[in-house]
């Protein structure tokens, strides 16, 4: 690996998990406050993800297996938020039942 | 008050007080990489660095036993059991915090034998301390875990959040036990003593502070038990599949077997995926009670513990997780500013949180607010934050210049410390440092000062109430 490949790898991998962190962000906030253009703006974080993942496995000196789990993450970042929001409504749901 | 609660007060003062130690012994350590002469034959920088990083562990540990302290009596509607051997081992755990610190500060070392292990320093880094003090730190764990074992057994009731933590006890004090056994092979010595520092930080006390950040959430935002405890289980599942193996990539270049590499960077690189359903939790229930509740600063801290954790253990970890990176990143200022961030994210601000809570209960105040609390958390936040990136800078020069570019000769690593690009974070990291030792002054007086003004009216309303 060289020493710029080296720079370049790593900071996607700090920018892929950021981004998954504002898509998680916006997405929650969107939901809550049933805003389209936070919607939007949590899908483009969204997006930002994808490309930086697509980055890493295009551009990057990484080993196959690791650029595999890199794209799998990149995956399983999509799906956490919305599981998560599910999953609180219905324990949320569920207590108001029990109230 | 009950007696729990006076000795929780009691280990959260010892806590905020060796933040503080922490804090002025982090700046020393920051000025010595500025000016290596400084303090040159009264201080030696290792020293300022093992008061650094052990009174960092003590006070957490302080912390969450002082949190722990707080609510059980509240769980079990008793005291515990042993409190009063709690009591006396709280002084005995403080007179030898003072005493061990008195020996770094003023002893410092001694020649290779048994006797500097057993009255000096042990040597290994974060359990420095010497064999009686450590012998003294097991009690206090060992009593530690009976008061609320022994508590759940007496009440002949458990909630799931007490079965947790209670469980949770056997490994902290086991664990611990590996701070005394004597390993010639180092690499044999360094595989045992991250089952210490690793599943320590991230087994058991991610789980005690889910337990702790369980309760107070109950407390602070009057969530249901059953929501509570369903997530404490989730949260304690993702932690342990992702985070005891995730001891791996410790394992990477100490002379352990080549497949850690594969375990330990495929278990790290999952370790986000739990945090990221945190953010989500976060600002579900900061959007449920829009942000509204009687204790504004232990709910920011609540918070802030969240994101930090998720930006601190998540996104710098993540940076730095892989093996074909770790191998330059590895033990560069850039593992610290990784270091630093986890740490203050996922716990520090826990127990922050934990000491509004207290206050509020303590001095009797209907809400806590005011401006103090803004001004130490914008400065704390702020502050550490500055100094974790500037850390990032320094330790991405290093990586680069010093390992990739110049491939770990002793050359290489002086061309490192050279580098404008590392100077440049030393310095800013030390303006930083400044602003979060600002923040820590604040927060001290905003803990002492809070509310005072308050009690009268507190007190006059209750007759009516």
């Amino acid at each position: 690996m060289s020493p710029a490949l080296f720079l370049l790898t790593s900071s996607l991998l700090g920018i892929m998990v950021l981004a998954a962190g504002t898509y998680a962000l916006l997405y929650g906030a969107a939901r809550f406050r049933r805003s389209r253009a936070l919607l939007i703006g949590a899908g483009l974080a969204y997006a930002m993800v994808v490309l930086d993942a697509a980055g890493i496995v295009l551009t990057t000196p990484l080993a196959p297996a690791w650029k595999l789990l890199i794209a799998a993450s990149a995956l399983g970042y999509f799906a956490i938020p919305p599981l998560t929001w599910r999953y609180l409504q219905y324990t949320h749901r569920e207590e108001e039942v029990h109230l | 008050m009950s007696r729990s609660k006076n000795l929780a007060v009691k280990y959260l003062t010892a806590a905020v007080l060796l933040f503080g130690v922490m804090t002025l012994s982090g700046l020393m350590s920051a000025v010595y990489y500025i000016n290596p002469d400084f303090l040159y034959g009264l201080l030696h920088f290792s020293v300022a660095k093992i008061l650094h990083i052990d009174t960092m562990i003590i006070w957490l540990l302080m912390g969450f036993m002082g949190a722990v302290y707080w609510f059980l009596p509240d769980e079990f509607e008793r005291e515990p059991t042993g409190i009063l051997a709690a009591e006396i081992l709280f002084w005995v755990f403080v007179v030898t915090v003072l005493v061990v610190a008195g020996i770094f500060t003023f002893v410092q070392w001694g020649p290779g034998t048994e006797t500097t292990l057993w009255l000096f320093q042990q040597g290994r880094k974060y359990i420095e301390a010497p064999r009686w003090a450590a012998i003294g730190v097991a009690l206090v764990m060992l009593v530690f875990a009976w008061n609320v074992v022994g508590t759940a057994l007496r009440a002949r009731r458990i909630t799931g959040v007490m079965a947790v933590m209670s469980v949770n006890m056997a490994p902290l004090v086991l664990l611990y036990l590996i701070a005394f056994p004597k390993i010639d092979n180092m690499a044999v010595d360094l595989y045992w003593w991250w089952w210490l520092v690793h599943l320590w930080v991230e087994a058991t006390w991610e789980i005690l502070i889910g337990c702790i950040m369980a309760l107070a959430m109950m407390q602070l935002l009057g969530t249901s038990r059953r929501i509570v405890e369903g997530w404490l289980y989730i949260e304690v599942s993702l932690v342990l599949g992702t985070g005891i193996l995730g001891l791996g990539h410790h394992y990477f270049w100490i002379g352990t077997p080549d497949y850690w590499l594969g375990i330990g960077g495929f278990f790290s690189a999952l370790e986000p995926l739990p945090l990221l359903g945190m953010v989500v939790h976060a600002v579900y229930d900061a959007g449920v009670h829009r942000m509204k509740t009687s204790n504004r600063p232990a709910l920011y801290w609540t918070l802030a513990e969240a994101f930090g954790n998720f930006l601190g253990g998540g996104m710098f970890g993540f940076m730095i997780t892989l093996p074909q990176l770790n191998l330059f990143a590895h033990g560069t200022q850039w593992t610290v500013s990784h270091g630093h961030f986890a740490f203050w994210g996922a716990y520090a601000c826990g127990v922050l949180s934990v000491c509004y809570i207290a206050l509020q209960e303590r001095r009797r105040l209907v809400t806590v607010n005011g401006p103090g609390w803004v001004w130490a958390f914008v400065l704390l936040n702020g502050g550490l934050i500055g100094m974790v990136g500037s850390l990032l800078v320094a330790g991405m020069a290093q990586a680069f210049f010093e390992r990739a570019i110049g491939g770990s000769t002793l050359d290489a690593f002086i061309a490192g410390q050279e580098n404008p690009w590392f100077k440049l974070g030393m310095y800013s990291r030390f303006g930083f440092g400044l602003m979060f030792a600002a923040g820590y002054l604040v927060l001290v007086w905003n803990l002492l000062a809070l509310g005072r003004r308050e009690v009268a009216v507190v007190v006059q309303a209750m007759p009516a109430e």
